[in-house]
């Protein structure tokens, strides 16, 4: 039996603030192939929004009115003290990434790496490495030359066609190394990602500081290179068949090099001309 | 005791290696591992899958058949290729 509630619904007038709060702040994003509100609330919602939308300039989505799409992700960002906004910046960057993956588990393959791409042709160099080893620095100067299209991670549909996710990039305070300043890729200069950027080159950065100025490559076969890759995938056995999804992606764009190096402008050079020679 | 394989969510062959996608983690096999998974879609006795290697790969040398088998399941068993019905 349908019953029908007769109680009323008590509503109360927001204040402004509260309006402010609930229509002002919510950032509308465009990244790694979905779009995702997030809902800046807070007794500061106002300052994390503000600063949101700047170190996330790249993936601001335009279109949706009032309203966003329908399929749209959602989150919250709270910030009350605004001595906490980096923290919270980097927090909610991470949340986000957290969500956009979940978002598109089972619909893209998604690396853990940073990628750019040539401005004029699409082609892209993808370079695949664990957390604290390079990505984000190495985007930041391949950024200057090649479209920046992630500093953290590649979404790949199976046409080889990259979803890109031009966040802030997340840049270790060297006096407290458990922070990271969300940085604007626009705000450092970075070039733009171009319109359909597909892999070309797939790299594995191994960063040993004991290298110095020398920097060693090393061609990996299939299954090397697909187990040097697998531990840096998210919600792989999501996909159908996702080894080979995998290993297909690798053989269409291989040889996959593995790459030792100290620091990344060392290889810098190396990998701009690796691109170009794709492009 | 008896073994069998546990379903992968995906097996890739690729220039005679194999490997395997279980339960979210990837595991790269041995010849003789990758022939003890085919062998093992039902439960099997390791001591028949042991005799069955052993006409395949022939006895191995410094070891048992039952010895090497022994230790592949083992190995296979630890990284959830396997499940062991004792």
């Amino acid at each position: 039996m349908l019953t029908i509630s007769t109680m009323p619904i008590r509503t109360r007038t927001p204040s402004t603030r509260e309006t402010s709060n609930l229509v002002s702040h919510i950032l509308r994003l465009r990244a790694l192939g979905r779009h995702l509100e997030v809902r800046c609330i807070g007794d500061s919602a106002d300052v994390l929004a503000s600063a949101m939308t700047a170190s996330w300039s790249r993936c601001l989505s335009n279109g949706g009115g009032d309203c966003g799409p329908s399929d749209a992700l959602h989150l919250d960002a709270h910030l009350d003290d605004p001595g906490r906004l980096a923290h919270q910046l980097m927090r909610t960057t991470q949340e986000i990434t957290r969500t956009l993956i979940a978002g598109q588990a089972g619909r893209l393959l998604m690396l853990h790496a940073g990628a750019v791409s040539h401005p004029e042709t699409g082609a892209s160099l993808v370079y695949v490495a664990p957390g604290g080893t390079g990505k984000t620095t190495l985007s930041r100067l391949l950024g200057q030359r090649f479209g920046y299209l992630t500093d953290e991670t590649v979404g790949i549909a199976d046409d080889g066609a990259i979803h890109p996710y031009p966040k802030p990039l997340s840049v270790r305070r060297p006096d407290a190394p458990h922070l990271k300043d969300e940085l604007s890729p626009d705000g450092l200069g970075l070039l733009p990602a171009p319109i359909a950027p597909q892999v070309a080159r797939i790299i594995v950065l191994d960063r040993d500081p004991e290298l110095g100025t020398s920097v060693e490559t090393e061609e990996l076969s299939v299954m090397d290179a697909l187990f040097a890759v697998v531990e840096q995938t998210s919600s792989l056995s999501w996909l159908d068949r996702p080894l080979h999804r995998l290993a297909d992606l690798l053989e269409a764009s291989g040889p996959v090099l593995r790459v030792r190096y100290a620091e990344a402008s060392e290889i810098e050079d190396y990998l701009s001309a690796l691109l170009a020679g794709r492009s | 005791m008896r073994v069998q394989r546990v379903p992968a969510d995906d097996l890739l062959v690729r220039d005679g290696e194999t490997a395997l996608l279980v339960d979210g983690m990837a595991v790269r096999l041995s010849e003789l591992s990758a022939a003890i998974y085919d062998l093992t879609e039902e439960m099997v006795e390791v001591e028949r899958l042991a005799r069955e290697l052993e006409a395949h790969f022939g006895a191995p040398e410094g070891s048992t058949s039952m010895d090497a088998t022994g230790h592949a399941v083992t190995e296979l068993l630890r990284h959830g290729v396997l499940r062991s019905d004792p």
